[in-house]
């Protein structure tokens, strides 16, 4: 009764090519199956012909080393083929007829359905959308740094606790930052060295509690630093869909400076 | 590419180097411009040049942003590429870099960060690389051979900057400006 069926592995082939296709018919994946002598598609499903650009049936046949459009996917079916690899799971490409690249996360699995019987299930996961999402969004980031980089007043911008979130370069300048200040996360070296530039650090610090006590408070305030220079600072919420997240000051120096001695 | 020749000329460059300036946006198959020339008809420098020009060009478009990884161009120059260009100096080409190029920042099978550091030309899927692992003094970092790690594999590479901050630190230490909206990798002269 324990004994297991017993499976030849024509048999196993043949049930792959009549019964496998129905099975991952049904799933959402793109799989093909592959055999593991020629390393030859032996089932497809709807999925994978869409991915691949050419009908299911059509892929039925194909080498996988023709098939391969990265090295990465090269590499690995030569070392499959010379039994140094088995299974592999990582990003890539596949291209459709014309070289079109689509990104994918692929995923080869090597099963034994019968005792000595072979198989490779090719799984892979369209990624077009995540990749050129994710390219969109580097774009637009990369934007708005390199806007914030490029306004002429010195920006700084706190969270609702009052630490650093970000500066920019002109907020550098203008408070002449020392380079060691730059880099190291020390905003308390950061705010010290401010208090110490100003000419009335006292009335500063008032100003600063004040404006640190009022979390939605809009204002403009301008005072003189030690080196004679007039500095205006407008500051206000920072806002993320109309909610409180942090503040942010603009350092703007005033042209009606005094002349420095 | 006018502009190239006229300042070739004016340099007076060989006419081997004023034909790399000519050709190194021809295509082996003829697609390319502005003669439309294939392979056969391109001189040998300027169809390594048009291989060369264009994977720099994936790495390092106009816009930074839009830039992809090493391991991806050479993906995305072999998937589209093997019509476009020299199969022998491509072949050559990716042989030379490896799958992986050295340097490459990648996630790991197991999901640590690690950056490759040689090429393992027999097994080039398994180079060697240094692993992130906080648990481990920076001096001290785990070095590990792929190919002896049984199971573990590069899922993905990923540009440098997408790495978390300490992954960053760890594996590509360098004078990092923590403040700036747009990261500098080291102090620039303003």
């Amino acid at each position: 009764m324990n004994n297991p069926l017993p499976v030849d592995r024509f048999s196993v082939a043949d049930a792959a090519r009549r019964t496998w296709p129905h099975l991952i018919e049904s799933m959402l994946e793109a799989i093909c199956l592959i055999e593991p002598e020629g390393l030859r598609i032996v089932a497809a499903n709807g999925p994978a012909g869409r991915l691949l650009g050419v009908p299911a049936a059509e892929l039925v046949g194909r080498d996988m080393h023709e098939l391969a459009a990265t090295p990465e996917d090269e590499c690995f079916w030569r070392e499959v083929a010379e039994n140094t690899s088995a299974c592999i799971v990582s990003d890539s490409f596949v291209a459709r007829p014309g070289g079109i690249p689509v990104p994918v996360t692929r995923r080869v699995s090597r099963i034994e359905p019968a005792p000595g019987t072979v198989l490779y299930v090719l799984a892979l996961l369209d990624r077009s959308a995540e990749f050129e999402a994710g390219r969109s969004a580097d774009v637009v980031k990369a934007e708005l740094q390199a806007t914030l980089e490029s306004v002429s007043d010195g920006v700084l911008v706190t969270d609702l606790a009052g630490h650093i979130s970000h500066f920019n370069r002109r907020f550098a300048t203008l408070w002449d930052l020392a380079d060691e200040m730059l880099l190291l996360r020390a905003d308390d070296e950061v705010f010290d060295w401010m208090r110490l530039q100003v000419a009335e650090p006292r009335a500063y610090m008032i100003r600063l509690a004040e404006i640190d006590a009022e979390t939605m408070l809009e204002a403009t305030d301008r005072f003189l630093l030690r080196s004679g220079r007039l500095i205006e600072r407008t500051t206000a919420p920072q806002c993320s869909r109309g909610v409180p997240i942090g503040r942010v000051f603009c350092f703007r120096e005033r042209p009606d400076t005094p002349p420095r001695t | 590419m006018e502009t190239g020749l006229v300042q070739a000329k004016k340099m007076g460059l060989s006419a081997g180097a004023t034909a790399v300036i000519a050709q190194h946006h021809e295509h082996a198959d003829g697609s390319g411009f502005p003669a439309g020339l294939n392979s056969d008809r391109m001189t040998m420098a300027a169809r390594i040049v048009a291989l060369v020009n264009r994977y720099d060009n994936l790495c390092n478009p106009r816009l930074p942003a839009r830039a992809l990884t090493p391991h991806e161009a050479l993906s995305l120059l072999f998937a589209q590429g093997r019509s476009k260009f020299d199969t022998s100096i491509l072949g050559a080409f990716i042989k030379m870099m490896g799958v992986y190029p050295p340097g490459s920042t990648v996630q790991l099978t197991d999901d640590r960060y690690a950056t490759v550091l040689a090429v393992n030309s027999s097994r080039p899927l398994k180079p060697s690389v240094l692993v992130h692992d906080p648990a481990i003094p920076r001096e001290e970092a785990l070095v590990l051979d792929l190919e002896s790690a049984v199971g573990l594999g590069i899922r993905r590479s990923i540009k440098a900057q997408q790495l978390p901050p300490t992954a960053l630190d760890y594996l590509a230490p360098s004078p990092r400006i923590a403040y700036f909206f747009e990261p500098a990798a080291a102090l620039e002269a303003e």
